[in-house]
C-alpha cells in the first residue's frame, strides 16, 4: 500500500514535472514542431503516467490492497502491455474477477504485509482520499458520456457510411462528433449541405482510423488516477488540443487549397451554427484552440520536423524524471537551464539586448502573447549597428510578461508599438528589450544607424509566388518561383512598406481567390529584405499616366468590353502639369485571370475606380470610358501637347484599380 | 412553450412517428404500420398515444370507430427545448471527454468569428 501510494505520486510529480517542461517549452516546439509531435510525446508521458508503479525497482512490488479502487489501477498496470485498461475503466471496481488481476501471489502477499514505517491510519486515509476523488473523476465523466450517449440514442436516424463506419443524424446536436470506443459511430446534425457533410466525414473519419477516441480514453484514465495533479490535467488539455490538429492534418493530407478553405469554412459554419442557448454565453474558453487550429490549417508551410531534437527534450524529460525518487527531496521542476537549450540556441539569459522585429501574425492578436526578435548589436554611442542587419537572421522566441513597460511610441498601447517598425520614416528603428526570467518586461524603440561601410540598400528582381497578403501587418508571404511552389517551399514573410506603390488590399484581392499557391509575379526584393515592387502584369503596381491608347489588346468574349490596352507612358510634371511622351510603352490589363473554376477564364476586374477631369465619379463602365477617351484624342489630341487629355491610372496586383482623367494644364505657348 | 418536459423513450417514438407522417390527422393504424418495427402491440400503441394525449402533446378526434391524431407540438419546438435542456445537462455546451466533436466549440463572440475567418483567408499564415 505504500509503495503503490509512493510511486504513484512520485510518477505523478515526475511526469508532471516533464509536462510542465513541455508545456513551458511549447511556445517553441509549436514554431518549430509538427503537431504530430507534440501528440507523440504527450501520449509517451501519458502512457507512463497510467502505469503508476515505479518499473525502476528491481522487484516491482505490485501492491493489492484491499479498497477496490486500487485494485482498478493495479489491474490497470497489469494490463499495460496493451490498452486493454480503458475499456476496463469503465467497470465498476467491485466487478473486477479476481483472475483477472493477474499472477500475484507476490501481490497478495505484498498486501498482507504491514507497512513498516508509516502509521496504518495514516497511509489508509490518504489511499481513501485519493481512491475517492479517482473514483469520483472516473464517476462523473463516464455518467456525462452515458448520458450524452443516451440522449443522442432517441433521435438518431441512420444516414450511411463512411468507411465502415455507421453514420447517423442526430437532430440534438449542432456538430458532428465521433462516439464509440469499440463500435465507432458518426453523429451529425440534421441539414447539412451535401459539402459539410464530406468534410464532416473526412475529419470524423480521421478520428476514428486514427483512433483517437482510445487517447482520449488514456487521457481520461491518467486525469482520474492523477485527479489531485493540475500538471495532469494541463497535460490533457494540451494533448486533446493537439489531437484535434493533428486530425484536421489527416483530413487534410493531399488535398488542395480549394479543399482546405472550404474544410475551414465549415469548422467555421459548425460554430455560428451552434444556437445562442443561454447557458453557452459564459463559456468562452474555446477560442484559443480554435485559433490554433485555424492557424494550423491556413498556414501553407509545414514546421519543421527536428524529430533528433524532439527525441533528446523527451529522452531528458522522461529519464531525468525517473532517475529521481522520492526518498531524495522533491525536484524542483527543471526551468534552471532546460534541455530546450537544444531547440533554441538563443535561450535568452536575464540582461538587456537590441533587436530588430519582423511584422508577422502578431498584429491579428488582441493580445500579444510572444514576439519574435531578431537580435542584432548596436553600438549605444552612435546608435550604428554594428553585427546584423533588420531582419536577417533567425529570431529568437520570447514571451511577453503580462506588465510589460512601453518606452518610446508605446503611449498607445502595444499594438501600435509593435506597429512602430513599419509606422516609423527612420530607417532602421531597433527595440531594446530587457528580459527577465525568461520574459520579455521592457522594450523600447530607438532610431538607429547603419555601419558604416554598409552598401546602400539595392534592390533585384525575384520571380516569385505570392501566397499570402496580411493588409495589417503590412506583409505579404512569398516564395521564390522555382517552378514547383508548394508547401515545402521556403515561404518568406516581408515587410512592404506603407506609403508605398504596393496596394495590399488590391493584392489580396487578386490571390484571394486562387486555387493554386499563389500570384506568380515580380518582386522587386531589397537587400533589407523589404518588397519595393510588385509587377503581376506588365508593370509593376503603382500610378502611371498615358496619353493616347494606342490599340485595345483583348477584349472579353461575353460582351466585347476591354480586356486590356497597350499605350505609352506619359511623365507629367507636377509642377505644370505638363505631359510628356517616353519611350516606354506597356499593356495595361482590365480583367484578371480566374483559375478557380475547371477551365481558366479572363473575368471583368469590377471595381475600376473612374474619375473624369473635374474630380466627379465616371457614371458608365470602364470600356465607355476608354471609349470616350480615345474619342476626345481623336479631336483634342493633335498637335500640340498643351490641352491634350491625360490619364492617370492605378495598377493594383497586376491590374487597372482606377483610371482619372487629369485636367489639361494652362496652356503654354 | 411550456411543456418542456422530457418525454420518455416510447412516447419520443410514437411522437417522431407522427411527426414523419406526412398527413394530419393520422389513424392509429397508419401509425402502428409506421411503427411495424417497433414490435409493439395496439394496445400498447393506444397507450403511449393517450399518455401523450394527457401531456398535452396530441389531440384526438374520433371519426366513427376510427381515432385520428393531430400533434400540438412541432418537432422544431420539442427539439428545440430538448436540446437546451441536453446542452445544459452537458455543462453548457461542452461535450464529454469521450466524443471526438468535430467543432467543440463554447460561445464564441462575434469579434473571435471575424478574427478565425481571417485567418482562414490566409492573413494569419505564411511561414
Amino acid at each position: 500500500m505504500r509503495e503503490f501510494l509512493f510511486s504513484l505520486f512520485e510518477v505523478s510529480l515526475t511526469m508532471g514535472a516533464a509536462a510542465a517542461l513541455l508545456l513551458a517549452l511549447s511556445p517553441v516546439w509549436k514554431r518549430r514542431f509538427r503537431p504530430q509531435w507534440r501528440y507523440w510525446a504527450w501520449l509517451l508521458v501519458a502512457l507512463r503516467l497510467a502505469v503508476p508503479v515505479n518499473l525502476s525497482l528491481p522487484q516491482a512490488p505490485v501492491t493489492l490492497p484491499a479498497p477496490a479502487p486500487v485494485e482498478l489501477s493495479a489491474a490497470w498496470a497489469d494490463g499495460a502491455g496493451g490498452l486493454r485498461g480503458v475499456e476496463f475503466a469503465a467497470r465498476p471496481a467491485e466487478d473486477v474477477p479476481a483472475g483477472e488481476q493477474g499472477g500475484t501471489a507476490q501481490a497478495d502477499t505484498a498486501a498482507a504485509e504491514p507497512s513498516p514505517g508509516l502509521s496504518l491510519t495514516g497511509a489508509q486515509l490518504s489511499l481513501l482520499v485519493w481512491a475517492a476523488g479517482a473514483a469520483g473523476v472516473l464517476a462523473v465523466q463516464l455518467s456525462r458520456y452515458a448520458a450524452f450517449r443516451r440522449r443522442t440514442r432517441r433521435w438518431r436516424s441512420p444516414a450511411g457510411a463512411c468507411g465502415g463506419i455507421p453514420v447517423d443524424t442526430c437532430a440534438l446536436l449542432s456538430a458532428p462528433v465521433l462516439v464509440g470506443l469499440v463500435r465507432p459511430r458518426i453523429l451529425l446534425p440534421e441539414g447539412l449541405t451535401e459539402e459539410q457533410r464530406a468534410y464532416a466525414l473526412a475529419h470524423e473519419g480521421a478520428h476514428a482510423w486514427r483512433r483517437d477516441l482510445w487517447y482520449k480514453a488514456l487521457l481520461l484514465w491518467v486525469c482520474a488516477l492523477h485527479w489531485f495533479n493540475p500538471l495532469v490535467w494541463a497535460l490533457r488539455r494540451a494533448a486533446e488540443r493537439d489531437v484535434e490538429i493533428c486530425c484536421d492534418a489527416a483530413a487534410l493530407a493531399g488535398r488542395d487549397e480549394g479543399w482546405r478553405r472550404g474544410y475551414g469554412a465549415a469548422l467555421l459554419s459548425f460554430v455560428s451554427a451552434r444556437p445562442a442557448a443561454p447557458l453557452t454565453s459564459q463559456f468562452a474558453g474555446g477560442v484559443r484552440g480554435l485559433r490554433e487550429r485555424f492557424r494550423a490549417l491556413a498556414s501553407a508551410a509545414p514546421t519543421r520536423r527536428g524529430r533528433i531534437a524532439l527525441a533528446l527534450v523527451l529522452c531528458a524529460a522522461l529519464l531525468g524524471a525517473s532517475l529521481v525518487s522520492c526518498q531524495q527531496e522533491v525536484p524542483a521542476p527543471p526551468t534552471a537551464t532546460p534541455p530546450g537549450e537544444m531547440l533554441d540556441p538563443a535561450g535568452l539569459a536575464d540582461g538587456t539586448y537590441w533587436a530588430t522585429l519582423l511584422p508577422s501574425s502578431w498584429v491579428q492578436e488582441d493580445t500579444v502573447a510572444e514576439l519574435t526578435l531578431t537580435l542584432v548589436e548596436v553600438d549605444p554611442d552612435t546608435m550604428a549597428l554594428t553585427s546584423g542587419m533588420p531582419y536577417q537572421g533567425d529570431g529568437v522566441t520570447l514571451p511577453l510578461a503580462e506588465d510589460v513597460v512601453l518606452g518610446n511610441h508605446g503611449d498607445r498601447g502595444l499594438r501600435d508599438f509593435l506597429m512602430w517598425s513599419l509606422a516609423s520614416s527612420h530607417y532602421p528603428v531597433v527595440l531594446e528589450v530587457e528580459v527577465s526570467g525568461g520574459e520579455i518586461t521592457a522594450m523600447t524603440w530607438h532610431d538607429a544607424s547603419l555601419p558604416e561601410g554598409t552598401p546602400p540598400v539595392t534592390a533585384a528582381e525575384v520571380e516569385a509566388v505570392v501566397h499570402g497578403v496580411d493588409p495589417e501587418a503590412g506583409t505579404l508571404t512569398y516564395a521564390e518561383d522555382d517552378g514547383n511552389v508548394g508547401a515545402d517551399s521556403a515561404w518568406i514573410t516581408a515587410p512592404v512598406p506603407r506609403d508605398g506603390p504596393i496596394d495590399l488590399e488590391t493584392l489580396w484581392e487578386r490571390v484571394a481567390p486562387l486555387s493554386s499557391w499563389g500570384l506568380p509575379c515580380t518582386l522587386l526584393v531589397q537587400s533589407d529584405g523589404w518588397i519595393a515592387g510588385v509587377k503581376a502584369g506588365s508593370l509593376y503596381d503603382g500610378v502611371y499616366h498615358i496619353g493616347p491608347i494606342r490599340s485595345v489588346t483583348a477584349t472579353l468574349e461575353e460582351d466585347g468590353s476591354i480586356a486590356a490596352f497597350d499605350a505609352y507612358l506619359y511623365e507629367v510634371d507636377p509642377e505644370t502639369g505638363q505631359a510628356a511622351r517616353t519611350v516606354r510603352e506597356a499593356e495595361f490589363q482590365l480583367s484578371w485571370l480566374d483559375d478557380s473554376g475547371p477551365e481558366p477564364r479572363y473575368r471583368p476586374y469590377g471595381d475600376i475606380a473612374l474619375c473624369n477631369e473635374d474630380g466627379t465619379p465616371y457614371g458608365g463602365s470602364a470600356t465607355a470610358f476608354l471609349e470616350d477617351y480615345m474619342a476626345d484624342w481623336e479631336v483634342l489630341g493633335q498637335p500640340s501637347a498643351a490641352g491634350r487629355p491625360i490619364l492617370q491610372v492605378t495598377i493594383g496586383g497586376g491590374v487597372v484599380t482606377s483610371m482619372t482623367r487629369l485636367p489639361a494644364p494652362e496652356s503654354n505657348p | 412553450m411550456d411543456r418542456t418536459e422530457r418525454l420518455p423513450d416510447a412516447e419520443l417514438e410514437v411522437m417522431q412517428a407522427l411527426w414523419a407522417h406526412k398527413e394530419y390527422p393520422a389513424s392509429s393504424g397508419a401509425l402502428m404500420e409506421a411503427l411495424a418495427g417497433k414490435r409493439w402491440r395496439t394496445p400498447t400503441l393506444l397507450k403511449l398515444l393517450t399518455r401523450l394525449e394527457e401531456r398535452g402533446f396530441v389531440r384526438r378526434d374520433k371519426e366513427g370507430r376510427n381515432n385520428l391524431y393531430t400533434p400540438l407540438v412541432r418537432r422544431e419546438d420539442y427539439l428545440a427545448a430538448e436540446s437546451r435542456e441536453f446542452l445544459r445537462r452537458l455543462h453548457g455546451g461542452s461535450l464529454p471527454s469521450l466524443v471526438a466533436a468535430l467543432m467543440d466549440s463554447r460561445a464564441i463572440s462575434q469579434a473571435d468569428l471575424a478574427e478565425l475567418e481571417d485567418i482562414l483567408r490566409g492573413g494569419g499564415g505564411g511561414a
